[in-house]
């Protein structure tokens, strides 16, 4: 699968930076969009990069909340 | 995407053999459609989509925990007429091309110090640091931003290798990204290097197979992070 790369806003950044990482450099996240779907087991690079499959179109102003994937 | 059987289905399956211990991958049609997918069925009842959304799917399900994906999942309603379990022989090759997965021998393994068996860091012993021992983080950012430059400390709940599996990887010409079983395939440039006090708490363990990688280095996970001033320096990967 392709994947493109969004940078997130310093908003999510530091909220991901309090919170404990997936892997070594790494988030797996749900992404709650503004119209109510999700978007399921992506993942969150350094804290600031957001991998989306490069057929989905999502800009920032889309994204409502971030969930962290828990183990 | 995962699913729940109803009880018709879940029946029908316990009647036929499994592909391995604990789950069937099975072709099947839904009710009311002559399409055939492929789904992977665990214990007869939780179902993933067995397509390029398998892995994460069943990264979503690991981390929920089997129970509440059960709860979570919505029910899909099967063709028990259609539906054919796969042998594992039947279904390895099926693998082995669809996701195009990474198989290391044992004798691979071996030559590249990498760990068989064992389990995540996050579920291990937690224990401290002794003071002496150094910590490696690898990272394809320079400016990789769990490593606090200002308290010179890595941030909690921050993974790291040893600095000998690090040095195995280096010395053997191990991929990172595949001993880490990392998610993005960007090439590792940076190696932080940080030496943790006594009272600072890590757990070891091996990483798991993930994102189609076979994992294997060894991993570090520091919940609360490490005190101030125990961040040493940075290198270019493999300097």
């Amino acid at each position: 699968m392709e994947f493109k790369e969004i940078t997130l806003s310093e908003k999510y950044i530091n909220q991901l930076l309090r919170i404990p990482e997936s892997g070594m450099g790494y988030h797996l996240v749900d992404v709650v969009l503004e119209n109510g779907v999700e978007l399921k087991g992506l993942t969150i690079l350094n804290c600031e990069i957001l991998r989306i499959p490069i057929d989905v179109n999502l800009s920032l102003e889309q994204i409502r909340k971030i969930k962290i994937l828990n183990k | 995407m995962f699913y729940d059987l109803h009880t018709t289905e879940r029946n029908k399956l316990l009647t036929l053999p499994e592909t391995g211990m604990g789950y069937q991958i099975i072709e099947a049609s839904i009710q009311g459609s002559y399409s055939k997918y492929k789904y992977l069925v665990y214990n007869c009842e939780l179902v993933l989509d067995f397509d390029s959304s398998f892995i994460r799917n069943k990264i979503e399900v690991f981390q929920l925990g089997y129970l509440k994906s059960l709860n979570k999942a919505q029910f899909i309603s099967l063709d028990t007429n259609t539906i054919k379990v796969y042998t594992k022989s039947q279904a390895l090759d099926y693998i082995k091309g669809f996701f195009q997965i990474k198989l290391m021998s044992e004798a691979d393994k071996k030559e590249k110090k990498r760990q068989v068996g064992g389990k995540a860091a996050i579920d291990s012993e937690k224990e401290y640091a002794d003071g002496k021992e150094i910590f490696v983080r690898v990272s394809a950012f320079e400016n990789d931003r769990r490593v606090d430059l200002v308290n010179k400390k890595l941030l909690d709940g921050s993974f790291t290798t040893t600095e000998e599996d690090y040095n195995n990887c280096v010395k053997y010409s191990d991929d990172p990204v595949d001993r880490y079983a990392l998610p993005n395939d960007d090439k590792i440039e940076w190696a932080f290097y940080f030496k943790p006090v006594s009272k600072d708490i890590l757990q070891r363990g091996i990483v798991q197979p993930a994102f189609d990688h076979v994992g294997g280095g060894i991993e570090v996970y520091f919940e609360k992070g490490t005190s101030n001033d125990t961040y040493l320096n940075k290198t270019k990967y493999g300097v």
